[in-house]
């Protein structure tokens, strides 16, 4: 019998976004001389998707903050990152779909049966098409005052309780 | 025994009510949800007979408005040692004692999100957290408690893939259940017992009039199978009473504008 696989099938043409995250966790303790670091922590999740989150963490303090979360199939984009509300409030909408399909999924709106009310939607999910859209995203979050504010906080207490 | 209050207060300056209810029911660990208290004046408030010594025991970087006041020092209640912007955890640990891990948050309401499905997603990024807080410590001696933003119920609460917290203690104590290749951890919620009025108290903690249920039941305290047999028959009250004051409107109703539209919870756990 024939082999019908190609030979390059274990070739790797992407970098996963797990490992993106990894590195980017690197980079900020090498910015911070490993005051605060960044941890990928992994998440089960529904749908079979691959999801995890990532962690600020002041290791003198022995503190971690969950900074956003990221889930993706086995096709790694479209990825979802999810967030709070600072962050997704800084985050604005450009170059960011909206999740319109939950939108629909929503219906006949629960919270308008439920309530009486029609939500305010926040959002605090963005996808991700691509790895390029990806990292553009994490820049922007990385960036972002309340990254910077939750960082500064965590040094500020890391000096309280080395002094 | 620890005694712990944990109540909505919706914004408003409730320091009496808060003194009175700690004193009448000997409270150890105070949570309060949508706190804007200036925790100064509420621990002058809570100390000003010197018979109690309450601290402040502040979040890190979560930034939602929950506030913790304690009697316990900071080496048996730690400082959060994991946060989200809506949830705070800290460790617990009374001498000798198993250590145990207190989770409080709030969750978004209803009126701010897009769908159930975005809840639930907020509610297994919580659970990835709580997840890794328990390997961290390595047990799942665990108790999570707030406003939860939905009913005891509702499938995000009481499904697996969610909180996956089940009204029985003897269905908790079986610890896990497999579902669809997964094995979900339980958590025993004993708020289904304080339902409607066969509940010795009000029928809910939160009334709003606009909804289908007009009671719900958002306040809530969830608690690891190793943890059940620390909680006693009737281990969680709602309170319609700070004990000299009414907590309800003249019709029996929560109220934002009289106190605060959730009503407050107290409980005690065997440690």
């Amino acid at each position: 019998m024939q082999d019908l696989w190609p030979e390059n099938i274990t070739e790797i043409t992407y970098k996963s976004p797990l490992a993106i995250l990894k590195e980017q966790a690197k980079f900020l303790g090498e910015k911070t001389n490993n005051l605060i670091v960044a941890s990928v922590g992994k998440v089960s999740s529904v749908n079979q998707q691959f999801a995890y989150q990532f962690y600020i963490v002041a290791p003198t303090l022995d503190y971690l903050y969950r900074l956003f979360s990221i889930q993706y199939g086995v096709e790694p984009y479209p990825l979802e990152v999810i967030m709070n509300e600072a962050l997704a409030e800084e985050m604005g909408g450009e170059r960011i779909e909206e999740r319109e399909e939950l939108a629909r999924i929503w219906g006949d709106n629960l919270a308008q049966t439920l309530f009486g009310e029609r939500p305010k939607p926040i959002r605090y999910v963005v996808v991700a098409g691509s790895e390029e859209q990806f990292i553009a995203i994490l820049q922007k979050l990385f960036e972002s005052k309340h990254t910077r504010q939750v960082v500064a906080s965590l040094l500020s207490q890391i000096e309280l309780a080395i002094s | 025994m620890i005694n712990f209050l944990l109540w909505n207060i919706a914004g408003n300056q409730l320091h009496r009510s808060i003194d009175q209810i700690s004193k009448d029911h000997k409270i150890d660990i105070i949570i309060l949800i949508e706190s804007k208290l200036d925790p100064a004046i509420l621990l002058t408030t809570l100390n000003r007979q010197n018979q109690h010594r309450y601290f402040y025991s502040p979040n890190l970087t979560c930034q939602e408005e929950i506030q913790i006041f304690t009697k316990l020092s900071d080496q048996d209640l730690s400082s959060p040692f994991m946060e989200d912007a809506r949830l705070t955890l800290r460790k617990l640990r009374l001498g000798q004692k198993e250590e145990i891990l207190i989770g409080a948050l709030h969750m978004k309401s209803k009126l701010y999100i897009n769908s159930p499905l975005d809840q639930l997603s907020h509610v297994q990024q919580l659970m990835g957290i709580i997840k890794d807080a328990e390997k961290r410590t390595g047990h799942t001696r665990t108790i999570l408690l707030g406003d939860f933003n939905m009913d005891p119920f509702e499938a995000n609460v009481a499904h697996s893939v969610g909180f996956n917290a089940v009204m029985s203690r003897e269905i908790a104590r079986q610890k896990t259940r497999t579902q669809e290749g997964g094995e979900y951890a339980f958590f025993y919620n004993p708020m289904w017992s304080l339902l409607g009025d066969n509940s010795p108290g009000p029928p809910g903690t939160y009334y709003y009039s606009n909804s289908a249920y007009y009671w719900h039941t958002f306040d809530q305290v969830l608690i690891r199978p190793a943890l059940v047999d620390c909680l006693g028959s009737q281990p969680v009250k709602i309170l319609d009473s700070d004990g000299e004051r009414s907590l309800l409107t003249r019709n029996g109703l929560t109220s934002k504008a009289t106190m605060s539209d959730h009503l407050p919870l107290v409980f005690q756990l065997d440690l």
